[in-house]
């Protein structure tokens, strides 16, 4: 039921390594950590109360209809899958329903699933959730992105292609190719789904996923042109995959594709909400730089320490990208980002 | 000669004798020119000017500067670094308003000591308050200078029953007092000051420093308190200094305390009848015998410096040296009369009455507070509606109430969060508030104490009515780093295997009330974008709502352990499951 990988917002610290470095183990370490992690508990596990709604059902029974306070996979994607602050409580109450349904292997599965999915995809602790997803069965997918972060890519590759095809409800399969770098197989992949599986948005979706992350742009923005040129929509997710093709390109058009390059000489204005009102910001451009970023109109109240702080960094980096939003007006902050980004993308029209 | 009746004991003579042409000084000195220049007070008793004046400053400095919030993010550590002396310190030193918050709380208000403190000054200095630090009397002093000079036709010239105005309002004010009702704001020299001051420069400091759209509206509430500031300014006009001399009760309280005074203002027998010192004294203080009104005199010394025949000498009471006769001429002095006292202790518990009355029809939902308040009967009792506390807020979030919330109300504090929200790096309402109305909390203990909940309307909430995607009112609170609106998500739809279909429903704002302060940042956001700017609501979804069971309002104790507290409750209720790690299976 929430097998798929979708994490509802930041992963929590990780436990096994600091996010953004490239470890690498080698199979026999990758297996130790596994096992480790089977045997003790996290170091937040004696803090976490166990906080559960007297409603729920902890058998895993399935009232039906969606009932988010009766039914624990309901309670689980309404209530605790999109707070990070919750994630957690629900491997604790999910553990607990473990221990009280120990004949009940209809809800030992589900639980176990569960558990895999909170470690590996919410709470980023890959080990444990390598290690879950091993005892429920039937989650390679969630298997090869614990190795792939876990440091292991030969375990990653071993496991991806013994899947043969991506039959997954997302395209996960050809994403975990890209991650891996190996756009060919990604793109066969899709083609594959595409046709044979008969689900062509969720696999352009993902083959264009896959590109962006490989840092193919322009492969990228053909693959989400075609999830939208897709007729006769079938499938339960074309509507949503169409929907975030969309959002995809305009973020490449607004923050990859920034050419300066093709911007011609003069001064761009747009506007975009800040925390009262809309932020208006003028960006001039000259030589092909970014010579000034002015915020000509604005209505904020708090403490303008943006208004003197991002300027300038737009200016320093001559781009929209990277810049480090001011602590405590992040929204202002964003407001001209986002503006000046607006301005530079009409003007490169 | 210097003999056995010798002048014994303190002299305190402040004043710049009057300059008397002579074989050895033909010419006055430079010193004398340039202050005449300045003006006949100046030139007298200059040592009073130069007080007042850095009284003044220093009252305007600590309005105008130490209560002004902005500069830096941390509002807290910013205002506890550029007060050097407490921003509350003009407001704690006029005894009026300690000695009836006193009264009518059943309380003991910090500023006590500081009344305590400066009568004893005035043991001294008899009435020294009104003539050398009173900051609203160095305004009045320039309002004359400017203004009442110049316009004459509502001079007055003979006294009337009004010349002891003053007792009768301080015995009102004291009596209301004792009556559980505070008055004393509406008239205290300092209260009316810096209210007063509040609503017409303050509204002006903020537009030109930081944008005009960032004042709050005007309210009727206000006008009346600029009008009844500018009444007390234009008084003026029937006398200088009309309002120190006969209607000022906290001048009342002083002249009351004079009654133990040390040093007093004596006339020797040399004196010449010239009129010179009455016809100069600020406050009504010499007879018609040119002899002291011990109640008025303030020792502001301006009579000696123009006195001719250095007659006027500012020495202990008891000195009875070579002094001038009294009754010659005839002073025909009114007395305190006794209908007045009568009337004005009656007008004060009339007035506490009437205003008691009104609190018992008024049924709405009771206001919010500022966070830290007492509960709102000594609320009532404690705030002295002195303005301080607005001048202190970042964004304007404490506003004064009008006249819709009664007249108990009037001139309050209340927050306001569809205007802004609490800052959550300030707490500098309670270092600023002179009695304690709005307790002095660390920011810590600021940070736990509650000023209401938010609560979400579920009908008209973007993503609970299914229309839009927003979570305006998550951010802002955690952000604020207070976390105390989490998410859920609603409106999920399922497909024929019943699974939940990926990103259908929207994912929806709650309100951890455990966490919730109250703070009113979640409204203001949601107000300002989906209200103001893009019309999408005609309320903001989330309210923050005031009330029992919603507010932390207590005297004494810390609000964090409040909260601890009620986890505790909250946790025996459910009873302890240890759930071991790993489970065999």
């Amino acid at each position: 039921m929430v097998g798929t990988l979708t994490a509802a917002g930041p992963a929590t610290a990780p436990t096994s390594q600091p996010a953004g470095a490239v470890v690498t183990h080698t199979r026999a370490q990758v297996e130790k950590l596994i096992e480790d992690a089977g045997k003790t508990p996290p170091e937040w596990w004696d803090a976490t109360p166990l906080n559960y709604p007297p409603t729920l059902d902890l058998t895993w029974g399935a009232t039906p209809g969606w009932q988010p306070t009766k039914n624990m996979g309901a309670y689980q994607w309404d209530v605790i899958n999109p707070n990070p602050a919750k994630w957690r409580e629900g491997v604790k109450l999910t553990q607990y329903t473990l221990t009280l349904n120990k004949g009940n292997a209809k809800a030992q599965q589900a639980a176990t699933r569960t558990m895999a999915t909170l470690y590996a995809a919410m709470l980023a602790d890959y080990p444990r959730g390598a290690y879950w997803a091993r005892k429920a069965g039937g989650m390679e997918i969630t298997l090869v992105d614990c190795y792939i972060k876990m440091g292991c890519n030969e375990m990653a590759l071993e496991m991806l292609k013994s899947l043969g095809h991506d039959d997954t409800r997302g395209g996960q399969a050809i994403r975990l190719w890209g991650e891996l770098g190996d756009l060919k197989t990604a793109q066969a992949w899709a083609e594959v789904k595409a046709t044979d599986g008969n689900d062509p948005t969720a696999a352009y979706l993902a083959a264009g996923d896959a590109c962006r992350r490989q840092g193919k742009i322009a492969e990228a923005i053909g693959y989400y042109q075609k999830v939208l040129a897709v007729k006769d929509p079938h499938q339960r997710d074309d509507a949503v995959n169409k929907k975030r093709a969309t959002a995809s390109l305009e973020a490449i058009k607004l923050f990859d594709s920034l050419d300066l390059k093709k911007i011609a000489d003069g001064a761009y204005k747009a506007s975009s909400i800040g925390y009262v009102g809309p932020v208006e910001v003028k960006v001039t451009v000259k030589d092909h730089r970014i010579e000034a970023v002015d915020v000509t109109n604005h209505h904020e109240k708090q403490f303008h320490g943006s208004l003197t702080e991002i300027p300038p960094q737009i200016v320093a980096k001559q781009s929209v990208k990277g810049i480090d939003t001011t602590t405590g007006a992040t929204v202002t902050s964003e407001a001209i980002i986002n503006a000046s980004a607006k301005a530079l993308s009409e003007a490169q029209k | 000669m210097q003999g056995q009746k010798a002048v014994r004991g303190m002299r305190l003579n402040l004043f710049l004798p009057f300059w008397r042409r002579s074989k050895q000084t033909p010419v006055p000195g430079l010193l004398r020119q340039g202050l005449k220049r300045l003006g006949p007070t100046w030139r007298s008793s200059p040592v009073r000017r130069f007080v007042q004046t850095g009284c003044l400053g220093a009252f305007l400095w600590l309005f105008f500067y130490v209560c002004w919030p902005y500069g830096s993010r941390d509002y807290s550590a910013a205002m506890a670094g550029r007060a050097r002396i407490p921003a509350a310190t003009f407001l704690a030193l006029d005894p009026l308003v300690s000695l009836s918050t006193t009264l009518a709380a059943r309380a003991w208000v910090w500023s006590l000591w500081w009344a305590l403190g400066i009568l004893l000054a005035c043991v001294l200095l008899p009435r020294g308050f009104c003539g050398y630090v009173c900051p609203l009397g160095t305004l009045i002093d320039l309002f004359d200078w400017t203004l009442g000079k110049r316009v004459t036709r509502f001079r007055v010239k003979h006294d009337g029953w009004w010349v002891n105005l003053k007792y009768f309002v301080l015995l009102g004010v004291l009596a209301s007092s004792v009556c559980g009702v505070l008055l004393s704001g509406f008239v205290a020299a300092i209260p009316v000051l810096t209210r007063g001051l509040q609503f017409t420069l303050a509204p002006l400091q903020m537009g030109s420093l930081r944008g005009f759209y960032q004042v709050p509206a005007r309210g009727w509430g206000e006008v009346l308190s600029v009008v009844l500031f500018l009444g007390v300014l234009g008084l003026g006009l029937m006398r200088p200094r009309f309002w120190c001399r006969y209607v000022c009760p906290t001048g009342a309280m002083f002249s009351a305390a004079n009654l133990w005074r040390a040093t007093e203002r004596k006339v020797q027998d040399s004196c010449i009848h010239c009129n010179k010192c009455v016809k100069i004294c600020p406050f009504d203080a010499i007879k018609g015998d040119f002899t002291t009104r011990t109640d008025n005199c303030t020792l502001c010394q301006t009579c000696g410096g123009v006195c001719p025949v250095h007659a006027i000498k500012f020495v202990d009471r008891w000195e009875t040296s070579r002094l001038k006769e009294k009754g010659v001429p005839e002073t025909h002095e009114i007395a305190l009369s006794r209908r007045g006292v009568l009337l004005g202790v009656a007008a004060g518990i009339a007035t506490a009455a009437g205003v008691r009355l009104s609190l018992a029809s008024t049924g709405t939902e009771s206001p919010l507070r500022p966070p830290g308040s007492v509960p709102e009967g000594d609320f009532q009792r404690l705030c002295i509606r002195c303005g301080a506390c607005f001048e202190a807020c970042p964004n304007n979030v404490l506003q004064p109430m009008g006249f819709v919330g009664g007249l108990d109300n009037l001139w309050t504090p209340q927050a306001v969060p569809t205007w802004s929200g609490c800052e959550p790096s300030c707490n500098n309402c309670g270092q600023v508030c002179p009695t304690g109305a709005i307790r002095a909390l660390p920011i810590y203990e600021k940070r736990a104490a509650r000023m209401g909940l938010a609560i979400i309307n579920v009908a008209t909430c973007l993503p609970h009515a299914g229309k839009e995607a927003c979570q305006l009112c998550a951010d802002e609170c955690t952000s604020a780093g207070y976390n105390a609106i989490e998410f859920q998500r609603v409106g999920t739809q399922v497909d024929k295997d019943g699974e939940p279909v990926e990103g259908s429903g929207f994912t929806a704002p709650v309100v951890v009330a455990e966490k919730c302060v109250g703070c009113g940042l979640c409204q203001t956001r949601c107000q300002n974008t989906n209200v103001k700017s893009k019309g999408l609501l005609r309320q903001s979804a989330i309210i923050v709502h005031a009330g029992q069971g919603r507010e932390d309002r207590v005297r004494h104790g810390s609000y964090v352990q409040l909260r601890v507290l009620r986890q505790n409750a909250k946790e025996q209720q459910t009873p302890a499951v240890r759930v071991p790690y790993p489970t065999d299976f």
